[in-house]
């Protein structure tokens, strides 16, 4: 019956104050009570989670509450896990305290925190029944939480759920829950993991069409492989049972059994011994028919998105060809992409196939492109460092303005391209008020694109060397980019500074300018002394202009003073050069490239490609007029989610015109190395000769002798790679690390014939003897391959390249460098 | 050479597109006397709503490219109280020509008078 | 493996201590800045005694720890126990205080103070959530010691965010979308009437409705302009998307 509540006195509390439960109540002194209020009184103190159960009494006008507190946890220990190491366990059950408080946080803001602690439990883990850890994390026991049955339940069942992805189907878990004093209790979780259950045999069921061994060897689930003990392909797991469920049905599919299915309670599994440490997998096959494809017509109103723009991706389906579910499936995907780029977001294609007895099958792709959809704003988060203005100006997508799927594609593409960011999300959501309006939210997550390197060192022939080095790739968040350097040794000192705006102006002109001075005199070297000296310093401008979405040109001039310092016993290569083209030269460079990126990231490229063709030239007025033509061509190709292939080719030629009677050197095309064919030293591709030094002696005859072996590049370069790239094993989605398997081929060459006569300045083209008979500088006489590993790491200082390579074909005295070193930013 | 004076140069700008091309024939179904409700079901609500003045929505599509309008059609839909008094814009003419253009396309290929405006 | 080894380390060492030891041990290393040990020890000591208040104490400062150690989801797990745990406590308000400049997250690292990179550019989520947890502050215990410093910087994220529209509202203009910087411009002026932006909102609306060709809607935002700037410049020279200088390069 109701009273009007004149007091409260609260019983049977111990480690939440008196306060505590005073505060929980949603009812006052004053208030009266009925029956409602005494179930929300119930109802608010269940959900704090503190309190097991809860007693209302009534004693005249004194509501008397006495409340049983559930245990605190003051322990939580596990042993015996060793698949899963038992800290990762602890640490996913405490994070769930943090986890779903950041969530009772988020939830009190927005104002839903009447739920009961459990409730919280329940829709937090529901979303997640499939992801074991979260599954594990759902569980709320750590230290200082209020132990709950529930709670500990909820945590073996996500237990025993993460050890069966692991094939472990015997496992034991037992817990011991043990009270202590001040009403706290320890918990001791022991695992008995048994072992592995090994899949001893596969069986396919339904198959008339293709035997079991055909399909057995489209799955990756093997019965036990030479491999298996370290990819545990005959471990069985659901994860990757999906994977193997889409390799079939898409085999069967590609043959034309148009209906063909394979699902998940298909799959019985039965223990073949007691201790479950063998299995045998079932799997149910429905084959259908094999079709072939009978006519396709588009049906439903395509609005103002011409129809034969939609018929083109259907072409490929000809009346009579076998069925292929998946081409029907990719052209619907376009189909609707289409659609979707027309402003049309939620337009829906699907196929009605009609089965006709005679093998034939008629597809009426039914069309609903739904309202035209505008996007009305456009938030960027995750920017702590990036201004807003950098992203806001990849996107192609503009706010107030039709939503265009294929728009927002390119964004992504363009915000993964700068390389600033680790990961780009693009997510369309529908207004609160407005169902044809949009929201478009850009989540990045931002990566240190800054190198800052200072070393010092000490190497054999050039002593003490000293460099540092800034280069940041978004100075300040402002997407600009700078880098300022300084290197200095006995041999080699340099100095660079460049700096480039992409966006000089609002639609993408890119500026950048860079000054540079080095000095190279390896005549001061201790090891192998060579007596010559190059100075060089000078400027450029560059100015990037895109022509379409994808192709850009850039064009660029610049100047830039040569001087060869010569020694007494000079290189004759390098007298030579000075004879012709004087000591001292100002060069002014012309450049131009045609640049068309179509990769899907920066650093971490798995599809798209990259070419580009470059020229650049000693401009008429120069002391030196040359020119140098190149093109490159690599392509990426995703083979799995984590297997890609990348295959590049590269062609070089240099020549001169005008004045220049030989091509320098200075500017020839060189091979060798990173980026070219590892293994070799860099530039030490193309044909070699002993470095002569000539010498008029007293009695006026030319004497001239060899030291040591130099290579001067040549006319032609070409090489080709193949590398196949995958991330480092243990380390499955880390975007940082990536190692790969490599093979490089090569060749300089320049089409003179060399004969192994004295070097002179009557026999220009003598070698002293470097070749054994007359040697022709060609393709195939100068081409080396080699083979290798390689690693690549996005360290905080910049993309770190170590390839080995072992040359495979090399010739003597071609100087091998197995080990080779790069860091990325090289200025 | 600064921005404004590369600005001018003639290289791949992107096309910026504003507001949504509305259907010819949701255009031309708006007459006098709907209420708000009832425009909003044919053409949805409008892009610009200015906050200053309620008595008119205001739909403009608008291609621009280098600064430059490319393509250009706008609606206004006047309103006296809840009720449309009158609509006006280069979006109804267009709006007829596609409805004529889609009547008829096969005979006249190449109409050799213009509609008149 | 090791991380369970330290754990026991640190309780065998701590086994006899009483409650006050622990804590003050715990202080101590709190303000020594080793914020990791203060931090197990803060949990030992929950672990051990988990009410009285002690153990609010610990917990509060569990939250300072790692707010100091720049762990910003562990101090916000923290605080989020904190309230669960001690819904009545006396320190509530600096609970929320903490959480308001753990989310306020002033980066004053030197690179950033010398590009004077003002965190309007920053991503809003985060200023915004900032902005409710010192609202909530502010509205639960108006006369807390830190309410007035809460309100200080309360208005600062306000302006960060109407700077964060205005910016936006910027690059449309600059960029040709009109539609997009009118309904930016006008949000500034709906969402944030008392930052300094206003003004300049105003004339994007009347550079943007003048580029739409809609003399009366641009007469209107004149108007009121008009009305509340009396002097602007703007009233004679129309607005420009002014483009930074190609020389000022750190902007």
């Amino acid at each position: 019956e109701d009273f009007r509540i004149s007091d409260f006195r609260i019983e049977g509390e111990q480690h939440t104050s008196e306060a505590t439960v005073r505060s929980l109540l949603p009812v006052k002194v004053g208030d009266t009570y009925t029956e409602q209020t005494g179930e929300d009184i119930i109802r608010s103190l269940h959900a704090s989670g503190f309190y097991e159960n809860v007693l209302l009494e009534q004693n005249g006008n004194t509501l008397i509450i006495t409340v049983s507190e559930r245990p605190v946890i003051s322990s939580v220990s596990i042993d015996g896990a060793k698949v899963l190491p038992n800290d990762a366990i602890l640490k996913q059950m405490a994070s769930m305290k943090g986890g779903a408080a950041t969530k009772d946080s988020e939830l009190i803001v927005q104002g839903r925190d009447n739920h009961s602690h459990d409730e919280k439990l329940a829709d937090y883990e529901s979303g997640s029944n499939y992801n074991t850890s979260a599954a594990l994390a759902s569980t709320g026991l750590a230290k200082g939480d209020f132990f709950s049955q529930e709670a500990l339940q909820r945590a073996l069942q996500a237990l025993h759920g993460a050890y069966q992805e692991q094939g472990k189907q015997g496992v034991k878990i037992t817990p011991e829950v043990q009270p202590l004093a001040q009403n706290r209790v320890a918990i001791k979780i022991t695992v008995d993991e048994g072992t592995t259950t090994r899949v001893k045999e596969i069986d396919f069921v339904g198959n008339e069409v293709f035997s079991d061994r055909k399909l057995a060897n489209q799955i990756g689930l093997t019965d036990g492989t030479m491999v298996s003990w370290l990819t545990k392909s005959n471990v069985f797991s659901w994860e990757k049972f999906s994977q193997d469920k889409a390799r079939l049905e898409g085999f069967y599919h590609r043959k034309g059994y148009f209906d063909a299915k394979v699902d998940f309670d298909g799959v019985n599994r039965e223990p073949l011994n007691e201790e479950k440490t063998r299995e045998k997998i079932t799997i149910t096959v429905y084959e259908g028919k094999k079709y072939h494809w009978g006519d396709i017509n588009l049906v439903g109103d395509t609005k103002d998105v011409p129809k034969e723009q939609l018929l083109k991706h259907l072409k490929k389906l000809k009346k009579g060809k076998l069925s292929d579910n998946a081409a029907l499936q990719t052209a619907l995907g376009n189909i609707r992409l289409d659609l979707q780029a027309a402003g049309y977001a939620y337009a829906n294609v699907d196929a009605k196939a009609i089965h006709k007895d005679d093998g034939t099958l008629d597809i009426n792709i039914e069309l609903a492109p739904g309202a035209r959809i505008a996007v009305r704003e456009i938030n960027i988060t995750g920017n702590n460092k990036t201004r807003d203005e950098v992203i806001r100006r990849e996107l192609r997508q503009m706010e107030s303005a039709t939503y265009d799927q294929k728009k927002i594609n390119r964004s992504r593409q363009r915000l993964n391209q700068l390389g600033y960011f680790d990961n780009v999300e693009l997510l369309a959501k529908p207004t609160a008020n407005n169902d044809q309006q949009v929201d478009l939210d850009v989540a990045v997550a931002e990566r240190s694109t800054g190198s800052i390197n200072v070393s010092a060192g000490w190497s054999q022939d050039d002593g003490l060397v000293v460099s540092g080095g800034v280069a940041q790739d978004n100075v300040f968040g402002t997407g600009k980019s700078a880098s300022v350097s300084v290197s200095r040794s006995k041999v080699n000192q340099n100095a660079n500074l460049s700096f480039i705006d992409p966006y000089f102006t609002p639609d993408g002109v890119s500026m950048s300018y860079s000054l540079f001075g080095s000095n190279y005199n390896p005549y001061k070297s201790n090891s192998s002394p060579r007596s010559y000296k190059i100075t060089r310093y000078g400027g450029q401008v560059m100015m990037g202009i895109p022509i379409t979405e994808y192709d850009r040109i850039n064009m660029g001039l610049g100047a830039e003073n040569l001087k060869i310092g010569l020694y007494p016993q000079s290189p004759v290569r390098y007298q030579r050069f000075v004879q012709e083209n004087g000591d001292r030269n100002w060069i002014y460079k012309g450049m131009a490239s045609w640049y068309r990126n179509t990769t899907d990231d920066a650093y971490w490229p798995t599809s798209g490609y990259q070419t580009s063709l470059t020229a650049d030239a000693g401009l008429p007025g120069s002391g030196i007029q040359y020119y140098q033509l190149g093109h490159q061509n690599t392509w990426y190709f995703p083979i799995t989610t984590r297997l890609t292939l990348m295959l590049n080719g590269q062609i070089g030629y240099s020549g001169k015109y005008g004045k220049t009677k030989e091509l320098p050197f200075l500017y020839a095309q060189s091979g060798g190395g990173l980026g070219s064919v590892r293994g070799f030293e860099s530039g030490t591709l193309g044909p070699k000769f002993y470095d002569t030094t000539c010498y008029t002696n007293s009695s006026g005859t030319e004497n001239c002798y060899a030291n040591s072996v130099e290579s001067y590049g040549g006319n032609f370069a070409a090489n080709a790679n193949a590398e196949l790239l995958f991330p480092f094993p243990g380390m499955k989605d880390s975007r940082s690390v990536r190692l790969s398997l490599f093979a490089d081929a090569g060749s300089v060459w320049d089409n003179k014939t060399y004969n192994s006569g004295n070097y002179s300045s009557t026999n220009l083209n003598g070698t002293n003897g470097f070749y054994e008979n007359t040697h022709k500088s060609t393709f195939k006489n100068e081409l080396r391959y080699s083979t290798g590993a390689a690693l690549t790491w996005i360290s905080p200082m910049g993309p770190i390249k170590l390839s080995y390579a072992y040359p495979l074909k090399k010739k003597d005295k071609d100087q091998i460098q197995r080990f080779q070193f790069q860091l990325g930013t090289v200025f | 050479c600064t921005p404004k004076l590369v600005e001018k140069l003639p290289y791949y700008k992107l096309p910026v597109i504003q507001g949504v091309p509305l259907e010819p024939k949701s255009v031309l179904a708006i007459q006098a006397g709907m209420t708000r409700e009832q425009v909003q079901l044919y053409i949805g609500a409008p892009l610009l709503r200015p906050s200053f003045r309620d008595t008119q929505w205001d739909y403009n599509y608008e291609v621009l490219r280098g600064g430059k309008v490319k393509e250009s059609r706008n609606l206004t839909v006047y309103f006296q109280g809840n009720v449309v008094s009158r609509v006006e814009g280069s979006a109804l003419d267009y709006a007829r020509e596609q409805i004529a253009q889609q009547n008829q396309p096969q005979q006249e290929k190449k109409s050799w008078f213009k509609f008149n405006k | 493996c090791a991380a369970k080894g330290t754990v026991d380390k640190e309780a065998q060492k701590t086994q006899n201590w009483t409650i006050d030891q622990l804590y003050n041990e715990a202080r101590n290393e709190l303000n020594g800045n080793n914020y990791t040990r203060a931090v197990t020890l803060y949990e030992l000591l929950r672990s051990r005694e988990p009410d009285g208040r002690y153990a609010e104490q610990a917990g509060i400062e569990t939250a300072y720890a790692h707010y100091k150690n720049e762990e910003k989801e562990k101090a916000l797990a923290a605080i989020a126990r904190f309230q669960q745990h001690f819904p009545a406590s006396v320190d509530m308000d600096y609970a929320l205080y903490l959480k308001g400049l753990v989310l306020f997250d002033e980066d004053q690292s030197f690179l950033n103070r010398l590009a004077s990179q003002d965190w309007s550019d920053r991503d809003p989520a985060a200023n915004r959530q900032a902005f409710y947890a010192f609202e909530e502050l502010v509205k639960k215990y108006p006369q807390s010691k830190y309410a007035d410093d809460s309100r200080k910087r309360m208005s600062q994220l306000v302006d960060a965010l109407g700077g964060h529209e205005i910016a936006i509202a910027r690059y449309y203009a600059k960029r040709g979308a009109w539609v997009a910087a009118n309904n930016r411009a006008q949000r500034v002026i709906e969402q944030f009437q008392n930052t300094r932006y206003v003004e300049e909102a105003l004339a994007i609306m009347v550079f943007s409705y003048k580029k739409m060709d809609k003399p009366q809607l641009a007469e209107d935002a004149e108007r009121v302009l008009q009305k509340n700037f009396p002097q602007s410049p703007y009233l004679q020279k129309d607005w420009v998307p002014d483009d930074m200088p190609w020389w000022r390069y750190w902007k």
